[in-house]
């Protein structure tokens, strides 16, 4: 791996004194990567998107993401970093009186895109998902898989360089589970760097991907 | 690229979902407003009242009686030489006497018996347009005083310094309630725009993931806090004025002010008042986001 796009030296993270919830990563993830980072809960899987996507700061070492020294980035420069990273929660976060199709159009809004523009892209990314029929309706009328697809629409809809996803099966059953799988993988195939933390071995044994296993903060394999 | 579009329309839908207490917050800003306007318009004709009657300050000096006539024009070249002195006319006893037989046209009888000199000759001084600040007069009373020849001083005083100290006193108060909707504004709108944030927190959590800048999620709050300093200040002028031309009709006012006619408050004052609860309403809107907004 000759430059990578995501790097982590010596990272750690503690809230209080007693609080380490990451101690000492060093992990180099490629463009195009689809890395899984596995571990039982309180691992610290979180707290690693986190830190990747500058929700949290480490408290010590180095993160680089796409060249950039994220300890030297400004607060002000936070919000043009995440427009090139997608991210995917387990709770889908949807804004619930945004519709379908308002939802993904703000990851575009944000970024002062003109609304034609907005509009083909979204259009063409809840096409590719299968929710184009959806786009006028409010969240909780959704499924969810059906969210948790929104969710990902949103993540991709600005061709992120890294896509992120905190248990993006965490609240969906084996099928839809499957479905969003299949999709990251899609995904994936199309050039986009994909970081999935979970603690579902099922999903990470029907794949032949990197696993990144934590455990108390630390990587341990 | 700009995110002003997505600014607009969303500043209108946030104020949509949060009807009641954006109408609250605009109806107490109006209530706070009315009262800062009424006490302005009052100090604003009070101050008025008072600048048109010191215009009309003449200071009458009475001469001394045993002052030989041939010193007048000494005394008279004198007072001309007192900083503020625009013009005297010296009014002999006779031409006193004269004035009260006119004033008293109808009741000749109250000055039969008096001879026609039995009024002291006086020197009536006009002063120049910057001494009509009473603080100013007042120095020039004294030089006046000390002067030989003239026994006393008469300008009425006491009727323009009363209505001095009324407005003053108006001025004193229109800055408390001033202080006042300093406060009340800053403690409704910021919690208005606390409790908006403490509604949408989830929505606004998003945003900041998705990467929308400070600007783009304060412009909606920035702008709904003008849109309420507006509204709230809009509304108290036109009630102020609807208030004003109703007392106006209603208000008959007693003695020497009789033919003084009140006015609104000008154009530039409204404008400021305004312009104002604007400029305050959004900056305390803005400065409510800031702890939202700490990484």
């Amino acid at each position: 791996m000759d430059s990578p796009l995501i790097e982590l030296k010596h990272v750690y993270k503690s809230y209080e004194q007693d609080l380490t919830v990451l101690e000492d990563i060093n992990l180099r993830i490629g463009k195009g990567e689809f890395v899984f980072i596995n571990g039982p809960s309180g691992a610290g899987k979180t707290t690693l998107l986190k830190v990747i996507l500058c929700i949290e700061r480490s408290t010590k070492g180095e993160v680089w993401v796409d060249g950039i020294n994220l300890k030297r980035l400004s607060n002000s420069k936070i919000p043009y970093l995440r427009r090139r990273m997608g991210m995917v929660f387990q709770d889908f976060k949807l804004i619930e009186n945004l519709t379908v199709f308002e939802n993904v159009a703000l990851s575009m809004e944000v970024c002062g895109i003109k609304k034609s523009v907005i509009e083909q892209r979204v259009d063409q990314v809840l096409k590719s998902l299968g929710l184009e029929i959806k786009k006028r309706i409010y969240p909780r009328r959704l499924s969810g898989g059906e969210q948790q697809r929104v969710a990902v629409a949103r993540a991709v809809v600005n061709d992120p360089l890294v896509l992120l996803a905190d248990e993006p099966t965490g609240n969906l059953d084996a099928g839809r589970a499957a479905d969003i799988m299949s999709l990251f993988n899609e995904i994936s195939a199309r050039g986009t760097t994909v970081i999935f933390a979970t603690h579902n071995q099922e999903l990470i044994r029907s794949t032949a991907k990197r696993v990144i296993i934590l455990d108390q903060g630390r990587i341990v394999n | 690229m700009s995110v002003i579009p997505y600014i607009i329309p969303r500043t209108f839908s946030n104020m949509r979902g949060n009807r009641l207490s954006h109408l609250m917050t605009a109806l107490t800003i109006a209530f706070v407003v009315l009262i800062f306007g009424l006490s302005t318009l009052i100090y604003f004709n009070l101050h008025r009242l008072a600048e048109n009657y010191s215009r009309e300050i003449r200071i009458v000096t009475y001469i001394d009686p045993a002052l030989p006539p041939e010193d007048i024009e000494g005394l008279k070249a004198k007072v001309l030489k007192l900083r503020g002195v625009a013009n005297i006319r010296h009014v002999t006893s006779q031409e006193g006497y004269q004035r009260l037989v006119q004033q008293f046209q109808d009741e000749k009888d109250i000055l039969a018996g008096l001879g026609e000199d039995f009024l002291p000759s006086t020197l009536e001084i006009e002063v120049t347009g910057t001494m009509y600040n009473m603080g100013r007069i007042r120095p020039l009373v004294s030089e006046l005083t000390s002067l030989p020849g003239i026994t006393d001083v008469y300008y009425g005083k006491e009727w323009v310094e009363r209505l001095r100290q009324a407005a003053d006193f108006t001025r004193l108060i229109t800055f408390a309630i001033g202080g006042l909707f300093l406060l009340t504004t800053i403690f409704v709108v910021s919690n208005t725009i606390k409790l908006t944030i403490y509604l949408r927190r989830n929505e606004l959590e998003t945003m900041r993931l998705v990467g929308a800048t400070n600007f783009f999620i304060r412009g909606p709050f920035v702008l709904e806090g003008m849109l309420q300093g507006l509204v709230g200040s809009g509304l108290a002028m036109l009630a102020l004025f609807a208030l004003f031309e109703f007392l106006k009709t209603q208000v008959n006012f007693p003695g020497f002010i009789r033919f003084f006619s009140p006015i609104f408050l000008p154009i530039p004052v409204v404008t400021g008042i305004i312009a104002g609860s604007i400029i305050l309403c959004a900056t305390v809107s803005a400065f409510s986001m800031r702890q939202f907004l700490r990484v």
